[in-house]
């Protein structure tokens, strides 16, 4: 039997013949293994990507993308509501960064987003909108966003994510160095947004 | 300024962002565009992302295969890290994952859209008999280790699962002829067609003729070069019935006429001709995604001697599966997936016919994925598969058995486990376990059947399955700099009751040979993977791998002869195996090249005037060299020159006839 306690012995067998068969001198295969580990720990090494925390238009492509996994997406031309809190710098900037992006209006597929900038103390009469789109800053205004999400039965979107955290927002969204989502459940219930379930078995739940 | 233009062709790039939303089924395309990478079901049948599978595994994609200047699936996973491909023919190749590569190989669980499409009853799968086009593949998932408690039988090696477009969510139409070198002709087209948006149609269609190749060939095997033919159909259809079900049906025919490397290390002229019909219905219910299918596939198979033109054996294979399956996700930490199958699987017998092989499964799986913290996945999967052997009619003259000897049930359990740690955004670590079983095949259950005087030779009821553990650790490392991705895995593997067809030659009272299938020993294998991929700018894109495997080959007390086709594993993978690409891509043009280096080992040939057994032949190590230029004439017409071993007009890299440089001019048209 080929069992565990021959380990050691496929070790040896390996670092014997790993280099086709040929028995090396131990300066010769220290060699050989420290350059492997030198190319590993090279490799390991490089720098990964800064972090980032303004809106970039990977965030918009991903919550695009995503809004398209609701069961029911919206289609045709549609009107998004970019909120922001005229109070905060920030999040005034992203706001009209993103309509600049938008332009008049997104196509996607069967989808056009219409960028409309919708101010934090102005949900109530947002008009209608296919979903919210939050920028960054808006901070413990966030409730009211969720009261709003919740009485027109829209998603909310962010890169926010303590907004989802707290459920102000339904999805939040990191698109660097890799896609991640995340959904709060309550909050998407209370906004009446559900999604595919191979989406769901993808992303993080709250 | 700089980052709104960049910003403007990101959301340029949304117009093709839309998706079906209403999927039951898997949208690869909207997933892989959300996520950002390939999306697969293949580790532990629930979607995920590529980078955070509990398995070691690579995912070839369209582009890759369309770069790759194959023409063949064979062809195009030569250039994948740790996957050995032994090129025999022209169009005959075998495939292994991590070594243990031979002839029919018989380690390899290969699937399109989940219908297993290998030949069954021998294990091993006719790569040109597969009815599919390169054309309609929207990626090809490549695991590596066992992975029967998920997909069953023969995912021991690794598992290979062909993903083509679905006609729902992708718009494909797409019509390719090529003409090369061994008097190559070649065509395929491709068309989806949706009806309302409800219904969609694919059907692809291909064929190919071409000479093998010129090289010499062992006295033996002279008049076995009689032309190389394919040609398949397949059509599949997806119904969204309601908001929650999606339905499909899916039927298949191809033909293959091949030059092949048969077990005993022989060539034969062989004739496939396959069938297949399924259907499938998924349901998105508040207690999990219900997925209900079944299928069944017919291969008839006919084997040409190596002088004469009358069939030596003929097979005749049926296999119907039916499986039913909820993966559910319970809460935002815990996925759990169970399953039923049955499997039915019969082949009617040769040399001396009229009689039948047969076994019945029924098995259960459960998976269970849990989210343990937000950096660490812990997931496991168990199946149990309870087989029913049987057979009927006539038996060999000599043979001890009678059909009541058939009359066994074998119980056997596999496991998949994996622990995924993801520290932070660019790391992860994977430790995983596997325990996968490899059923005997149908000819080793005694499909085959021979009687020569007082020899007889065939398979035996009571050969043992294989079984092949795997003890694995890897780490993936993302890294933005280059674009691209390190990764390193090290990885132990046993294989227990290894079965060999011939496996065992006894004596009986009355003085006759009996020579039949028997399980002869065991084997282990170490090994590496070490692989850095990435890109320079947009326009270059490279890779570099090293896979680094020992195998050692235990006692084989039982067999017949140490030098057995399907015993010696230990001087038949190469120790070494480096592997490169570099690709660029400018305005119209694409320019791609594959580098392969293996060290010497050694091939099995048939050992001249015996029945059975083959020599151990040295292989020289070599260096082959693939590559494609592309040019987009129009936006509807691209021109190609592909090439396989573009160094060397001819070269040794089996024991079977030397293979030949081939280049292809193509033409592709998308509409």
């Amino acid at each position: 039997m080929g069992g565990s306690g021959s380990g050691a012995r496929g070790i040896h067998h390996c670092l014997y013949r790993v280099f086709d068969g040929k028995p090396l001198g131990r300066g010769a295969m220290k060699t050989r293994i420290f350059g492997l580990c030198l190319l590993a720990v090279g490799a390991a090494t490089l720098p990964t990507s800064p972090a980032r925390a303004d809106i970039t238009p990977k965030d918009v492509q991903v919550m695009a993308r995503a809004l398209g996994f609701t069961e029911k997406p919206p289609t045709g031309e549609v009107n998004i509501g970019i909120v922001f809190a005229p109070g905060n710098p920030q999040s005034a900037k992203e706001a009209d960064d993103l309509k600049t992006l938008m332009g008049t209006g997104l196509k996607a597929g069967n989808l056009t987003l219409k960028p409309v900038l919708v101010k934090i103390d102005d949900l109530g009469s947002a008009g209608d909108v296919a979903a919210f789109l939050l920028t960054d800053g808006v901070g413990a205004d966030g409730a009211k966003l969720a009261a709003a999400t919740k009485t027109k039965q829209k998603p909310c979107v962010t890169i926010d994510m303590a907004q989802v955290q707290s459920g102000a927002c339904v999805m939040g969204i990191k698109s660097e160095p890799k896609v991640e989502i995340v959904v709060n459940k309550a909050a998407a219930a209370d906004s009446g947004v559900s999604f595919a379930a191979s989406f769901r078995m993808m992303i993080t739940e709250l | 300024m700089k980052r709104n233009y960049l910003a403007a062709a990101s959301v340029a790039a949304l117009a093709f962002a839309a998706s079906g939303a209403r999927a039951q089924t898997m949208d690869y395309g909207s997933l892989e565009q959300l996520f950002g990478e390939p999306v697969t079901t293949s580790a532990i049948g629930s979607p995920q992302k590529a980078t955070e599978a509990p398995a070691t595994m690579e995912i070839v994609t369209a582009d890759d295969i369309r770069r790759s200047g194959a023409h063949d699936i064979p062809g195009v996973l030569r250039h994948v890290a740790g996957v050995d491909v032994l090129q025999w023919t022209n169009d005959d190749a075998d495939v292994s994952v991590r070594g243990y590569n031979q002839a029919y190989s018989p380690r390899l669980l290969v699937l399109i859209d989940g219908r297993q499409v290998y030949a069954d009853y021998y294990g091993f799968t006719p790569w040109s008999a597969l009815p599919v086009e390169l054309s309609e593949i929207r990626q090809i998932e490549i695991v590596k280790g066992p992975n029967s408690a998920l997909f069953g039988f023969n995912a021991v090696g690794g598992v290979i699962n062909i993903v083509t477009y679905n006609p729902l969510y992708d718009d494909v139409k797409t019509a390719g002829l090529s003409v090369g070198t061994q008097s190559s002709a070649e065509g395929s087209a491709v068309a989806t067609a949706k009806i309302g948006d409800k219904m969609g149609f694919r059907i692809g269609v291909g064929g190919r003729s071409d000479d093998d190749f010129s090289t010499p060939q062992p006295v033996n095997d002279v008049g076995t070069r009689r032309g190389d033919n394919r040609g398949e159909i397949n059509v599949d259809g997806n119904f969204q019935l309601t908001d929650k079900i999606q339905a499909s049906l899916e039927a298949t025919h191809s033909q293959a006429d091949q030059t092949e490397e048969i077990p005993v290390y022989a060539t034969y002229w062989t004739r496939y001709g396959t069938y297949s019909v399924k259907g499938q219905v998924v349901a998105d219910t508040p207690v999990g995604l219900i997925q209900g299918t079944a299928y069944s596939n017919w291969i008839d198979v006919i084997d040409f001697g190596t002088t004469t033109k009358t069939p030596a054996f003929t097979f005749n294979n049926q296999v119907t599966v039916v499986q039913l399956q909820d993966l559910y996700k319970i809460d935002e930490n815990n996925t759990v997936r169970g399953s039923l199958e049955y499997r039915y699987n019969t082949v009617g017998s040769s040399f001396i016919p009229g009689a039948h092989i047969s076994y019945d499964v029924v098995s259960g799986s459960v998976m269970w994925d849990w989210k343990i913290l937000p950096t660490l996945t812990l997931t496991n999967a168990l199946r149990l598969d309870s087989l029913s052997l049987g057979r009927d009619g006539p038996i060999a003259a000599g043979s001890p058995f009678t059909n009541a000897s058939w009359d066994l049930t074998t119980t056997m359990p596999s496991y998949n486990s994996g622990l995924v740690w993801r520290p932070d955004d660019v790391d992860t670590f994977r430790i995983t376990a596997a325990r996968g079983v490899q059923v005997p095949n149908l000819v080793e259950y005694g499909a085959l059947s021979v009687q020569v005087g007082p020899l007889t030779v065939g398979g035996q009821p009571t050969v043992m399955p294989t079984i092949v553990s795997n003890y694995e650790l890897g780490w993936d490392r993302q890294i933005a700099a280059i674009g691209g991705m390190f990764r390193l895995s090290a990885y132990h593997q046993e294989t227990d009751n290894i079965a060999a067809l011939f496996g065992t030659l006894t004596v009986s009272p009355t003085g006759s040979l009996l020579l039949t299938s028997a399980n002869i020993g065991n084997s282990q294998a170490d090994g590496l993977e070490l692989s850095l991929k990435g890109k320079i700018g947009e326009d270059w894109h490279w890779g570099l791998a090293y896979t680094p495997e020992v195998i050692t080959d235990g006692p084989q007390a039982a067999n017949v002869n140490k030098t057995d086709a399907e015993t010696d594993f230990q001087h038949t993978t190469p120790v070494n195996v480096v592997k490169a690409n570099l690709g660029w891509a400018g305005g119209k043009w694409e320019v791609d090249g594959f580098a392969q280096y293996e060290s010497s080992f050694y091939g099995l040939a048939a050992a001249p005037g015996a029945v059975i057994g083959a020599n151990l032949v040295p292989i020289s190590d070599y260096l082959s060299v693939d590559g494609r230029i592309g040019y987009k004439l129009t936006d509807w017409l691209t021109l190609g020159l592909d090439a396989q071993n573009i160094t060397q007009s001819s070269q040794q890299q089996t024991a079977g006839p030397i293979v030949e440089r081939r280049v292809y001019g193509t033409a592709t048209v998308i509409f």
